[in-house]
């Protein structure tokens, strides 16, 4: 009877560990499963574009004068700027947004003459934009007065300077936006959207707009969602 | 031992094989959920912006005299470089912060103007930066004694010495910045923000500022977040 003992108890282990086996396969699919589904994305690009106003400008205004003699250029270059800064603080804007800057001189010799060419220049940095885009249309009522400023239209900066404050809504509305685009996937391939795998926030981009003062903020977020079924 | 007890002892052992697979059967279960959480993240920037004011300036000043003599008239060009020195130490620049560096002379070649234009260049090294930018603001009052200055923008260096103190606490602004995009990201996903999976710091950078003696100190740190639920 020994010998049978033995035969059953070996035939009830075996099959003890071929269950248990069986349950740790079974088990290993299923993960699998889950893992080969977890690799079920849509990625997609949400983007938020916002147009800005300047708030705030840079404008430099240069002026010269041609003389032999060089106190003669300075002072009627004096004379011009007291006029031309009453007349920037006309304008609405504050005297202290206007700063003078360190003036050219170039000693030209022709004609038998060697006379100095004198430049003064003012620089007003300023967030009064309506002001100083109405100061630039009527600069040229100073000529009447003798007085001819250059602005060179590339020295004139628009600036925007208030990014921190729309860029969680602008990140929200990127994200809004992915999430549309990823339904729409979603719906088209007849599965559900899960839940966000992956999401990358993306760089904000500020470029000149259609004019001069106007900005656009611009942001595109990749997002990445599982897709259920 | 009777042949039942053997018995016995075998089932037993069997169930205890059967038992121990259901015993790893959670624990496989429970690593494959913890490796497919792990993937999902999200990836944001935090960017940290601060303006500081140079706490150093170099620059050359240049003072130009025509004379048409150079040996016999040098009193006219060593008074002005005098006079402008004079100017300098009167802004409250230091005499051991103002050199001169070289004396040159341009002469014009035409016969019928014998004219040599003298140039002193004085070069200024200092840490009062805001009573330079004071000194060349106001250049025009010696240009009104009828010397003539000269000082290029572009050849005036700023310097910022105190780097080093302000970055743990630029870092840390970034940081804080990341984090707030990363819960936009997980609020909008009604997900929860996890700990950090991956931070790297970008490297600093100086650039211009708002105003010449302004210097604008960035860092952007880009962070990945762990995404749960």
């Amino acid at each position: 009877m020994r010998s049978l003992t033995i035969i059953i108890s070996a035939i009830i282990l075996g099959a003890a560990i071929l269950v248990s086996v069986n349950t740790l396969r079974i088990e290993s699919n299923v993960i699998t499963g889950r893992f080969i589904d977890s690799g079920r994305v849509v990625t997609v690009k949400g983007l938020a574009e916002k147009e800005v106003l300047a708030d705030r400008v840079y404008l430099p205004l240069e002026f010269s004068w041609v003389d032999e003699d060089l106190k003669k250029a300075a002072q009627i270059l004096d004379e011009h700027q007291q006029k031309i800064i009453a007349f920037i603080k006309d304008k609405g804007i504050l005297a202290s947004d206007i700063k003078a800057d360190m003036p050219r001189i170039y000693e030209v010799t022709y004609d038998g003459k060697t006379r100095y060419n004198v430049t003064y220049r003012l620089v007003l940095d300023s967030t009064k934009i309506k002001e100083v885009k109405a100061l630039i249309d009527n600069l040229s009522s100073l000529v009447k007065e003798g007085i001819f400023l250059q602005t060179t239209t590339y020295g004139i900066n628009f600036k925007y300077t208030k990014l921190n404050d729309i860029k969680p809504q602008m990140i929200e509305e990127a994200t809004a936006n992915a999430r549309e685009v990823a339904l729409k996937f979603a719906q088209d391939s007849g599965s559900s959207l899960g839940k966000i795998k992956n999401a990358s926030q993306g760089q904000f981009s500020i470029t000149n707009g259609s004019t001069p003062e106007v900005k656009i903020v611009r942001i595109v977020s990749t997002v990445q969602y599982y897709l259920n079924d | 031992m009777s042949n039942l007890v053997k018995l016995l002892l075998g089932l037993i052992v069997a169930v205890l094989i059967i038992s121990v697979s259901y015993l790893i059967k959670p624990i496989l279960f429970e690593v494959s959920n913890k490796l497919m959480e792990s993937e999902r993240f999200v990836t944001v920037r935090g960017v940290a912006e601060r303006e500081v004011m140079a706490n150093h300036i170099l620059f050359e000043l240049k003072v130009s005299t025509l004379v048409d003599d150079i040996i016999n008239e040098s009193s006219k060009y060593e008074q002005n470089c005098q006079k402008a020195q004079a100017f300098m130490l009167a802004k409250g620049i230091g005499a051991q912060d103002i050199a001169m560096r070289s004396l040159e002379v341009f002469t014009n070649r035409r016969k019928d103007i014998p004219k040599n234009l003298v140039t002193c260049n004085l070069v200024v090294s200092t840490s009062k930066v805001l009573k330079a930018r004071e000194l060349l603001s106001s250049l025009d009052s010696l240009v009104k004694e009828g010397i003539s200055v000269k000082v290029y923008e572009y050849q005036i260096a700023y310097g910022y010495t105190k780097l080093n103190d302000i970055k743990p606490s630029m870092v840390e602004e970034a940081n804080k910045n990341a984090k707030d995009a990363a819960l936009v990201f997980a609020k909008h996903s009604n997900a929860t923000l996890g700990k950090i999976k991956q931070a790297r710091q970008g490297l600093f950078s100086m650039q211009d500022g708002r105003r010449p003696e302004l210097i604008k100190v960035r860092v952007v740190t880009q962070v990945d977040y762990y995404l749960k639920n």
